[in-house]
């Protein structure tokens, strides 16, 4: 079906200015990787030659920016003057799969820590900046009814055997003190910072009704840590106790309750 | 009888963004009625998942408070009517669920393609909507699409004009010619975009009130209403704060001559929300109404 091939290449060239201007030199290399009737060759050769498709191709990118630049702030704001390239060298590996927000910044987000642990972004603070945007956002976008709906379901039910991280809890660690990095940053300072350096972490909630990020402690975040890795060692049973009435941890579900979860999903 | 003469008459609506949050809430008096793109209010995880569409359940709240005080339109993104080669109906029935929970008099979206298959199979995004080429096949295709969805959702189905900014050449029908007949023989209705149309006469050099009398007007039942600016070179729709009075002559010119109007929608996008302020979107909102009243 030659329309379906149109519609790809169309969508291709609005998605690559480069493609654009070759095919305006050169159109048959292009276009000959499409199954195009020769009026839809012509029409895309048409088209790339008119102002418009320039304005195409920039709303592409607007349009592709917007939830990166929405949902990670204070990422973007860290990146600065890297932003552009980052962004160019992220779309020319990642297609872009769907219009949906979370997916979106996830897919960068994860794409931006590789470059981190590579060594190809060497900014001081942006590993940490990015892991609490990241969580935030998991947070914003995360069913908490529902959760806290499923979760009184699972203690309701037996089976129960460990401890897992509040499924509406996150902890992110830090290597900066936080609250004068996230004032920095929420007033759009620009780094670098001068700021305490240790560890530190920050315990981001959404059980309550406000997505609230409080600090915690360098031990209980370390246990917080390892217990969302699966790798704590034997908690006392009073600290289970405390945690879990703290809404910081809940007990894992067993896996017969997680298929019938899925199940209720379909 | 015609679907479409059978539609309450709602007035004057706005397009819902978080701009308006407060608003929507506490100044219902200002409108008759609230549009959402509904596609904003749950994320899609994407076909094949247990749990496809999750709701943001904020939103959700929030919605439900507006629907139990004024009517409810879905104006949504992800159909990809003029898709070629996708076809997802887990998304029709998924806004089937929808209608039938906020029980919306009519629904639309856009007349234009954005997602696509790779080679590979997988979907992607073209990152903007394109009208389709008006042509047999394209029309033939569409066809079929509105009648699935007419047959999934109990309500009249309306599709939008687009804006187009590089001209799609060797056309075999024009624009209006096109949606006369799609209209026609499909009995969906229209939602005129009027600032689509004046960005394309304004960027594409056509006049907007031949357009508008070449286009069988008794099938628009909505109208939205937008302001724009310049950039990258082109007059865009970008849902830039007021409309321009352009936009406003084009209300007066439809609104007596479009028998079955049920609404007319302000829409801005909520970056502009500075340039309007509360009062601004009040403004625009009465403005819409005073030419209703006027030319109705």
């Amino acid at each position: 079906m030659t329309a379906a091939a149109f519609q790809l290449a169309l969508a291709e060239l609005v998605a690559s200015p480069v493609q654009c201007l070759e095919i305006r030199e050169r159109p048959t290399p292009i276009l000959e990787r499409y199954d195009l009737s020769e009026r839809e060759k012509r029409r895309l050769v048409c088209m790339v030659r008119q102002p418009g498709m320039s304005t195409n191709c920039t709303l592409y990118r607007s349009n592709r920016v917007t939830p990166i630049y929405t949902l990670l702030q204070s990422t973007c704001f860290v990146l600065g003057d890297l932003l552009g390239p980052e962004l160019d060298e992220y779309w020319a590996h990642f297609d872009f799969d769907d219009l949906q927000f979370k997916q979106e910044i996830e897919r960068f987000g994860n794409f931006l820590k590789h470059r981190i642990a590579a060594g190809k972004l060497e900014i001081p603070i942006l590993a940490e900046v990015l892991d609490f945007d990241l969580a935030w956002n998991a947070l914003r976008f995360s069913p908490r009814r529902r959760i806290l709906r499923e979760l009184a379901l699972a203690q309701a039910c037996s089976g129960v055997q460990e401890l897992r991280l509040h499924p509406l809890v996150r902890v992110v660690r830090l290597r900066h003190e936080p609250h004068e990095l996230l004032r920095r940053l929420a007033e759009r300072l620009a780094p670098p910072y001068d700021l305490a350096q240790g560890e530190f972490f920050l315990l981001l909630s959404a059980v309550d009704e406000a997505l609230l990020a409080t600090p915690i402690d360098a031990p209980l975040g370390r246990l917080l840590l390892a217990i969302d890795a699966g790798v704590a060692s034997e908690i006392a049973y009073r600290d289970c106790v405390l945690l879990l009435q703290a809404a910081l941890v809940v007990a894992r579900e067993s896996s017969r309750l997680a298929s019938r979860r899925a199940t209720t999903h379909r | 009888m015609d679907l479409l003469e059978e539609l309450p008459t709602l007035g004057v609506g706005v397009m819902y963004n978080p701009a308006l949050f407060d608003f929507v809430c506490t100044d219902v008096d200002a409108f008759d009625y609230v549009e959402i793109t509904s596609d904003m209010f749950w994320t899609d995880h994407g076909r094949g998942c247990d749990l496809r569409f999750e709701e943001l359940e904020p939103w959700v709240d929030l919605l439900d408070r507006v629907a139990a005080r004024r009517p409810i339109i879905a104006h949504n993104i992800g159909l990809s009517i003029g898709s070629a080669e996708r076809h997802d109906p887990a998304y029709v029935e998924h806004l089937a669920l929808w209608h039938k929970r906020y029980r919306y008099p009519w629904h639309s979206d856009h007349l234009s393609f954005a997602q696509v298959r790779g080679p590979d199979g997988r979907d992607r995004n073209a990152g903007i909507a394109i009208p389709p080429p008006c042509d047999q096949e394209m029309l033939e295709l569409l066809l079929d699409r509105v009648a699935e969805v007419q047959g999934a959702i109990a309500a009249p189905f309306l599709l939008e004009n687009g804006v187009y900014y590089a001209v799609i050449p060797e056309q075999e029908m024009t624009e209006p010619e096109f949606l006369n007949e799609l209209t026609a023989r499909s009995g969906c209705g229209l939602l005129l975009d009027l600032h689509n149309l004046y960005a394309n006469a304004r960027n594409h050099q056509f006049e907007a009130v031949q357009y508008l009398d070449q286009l069988d007007l008794s099938r628009v039942v909505e109208v939205h209403i937008a302001g724009g600016n310049e950039f990258a070179g082109m007059y865009t729709d970008a849902h830039a704060g007021p409309c321009p009075k352009p936009v406003w002559d084009l209300l007066a010119y439809v609104v007596p001559r479009a028998a079955n109007l049920r609404g007319v929608t302000f829409e801005f996008h909520d970056s502009y929300f500075h340039t309007l302020g509360l009062s601004g979107v009040r403004d625009q909102l009465n403005r819409a109404r005073d030419i209703w009243m006027r030319h109705a």
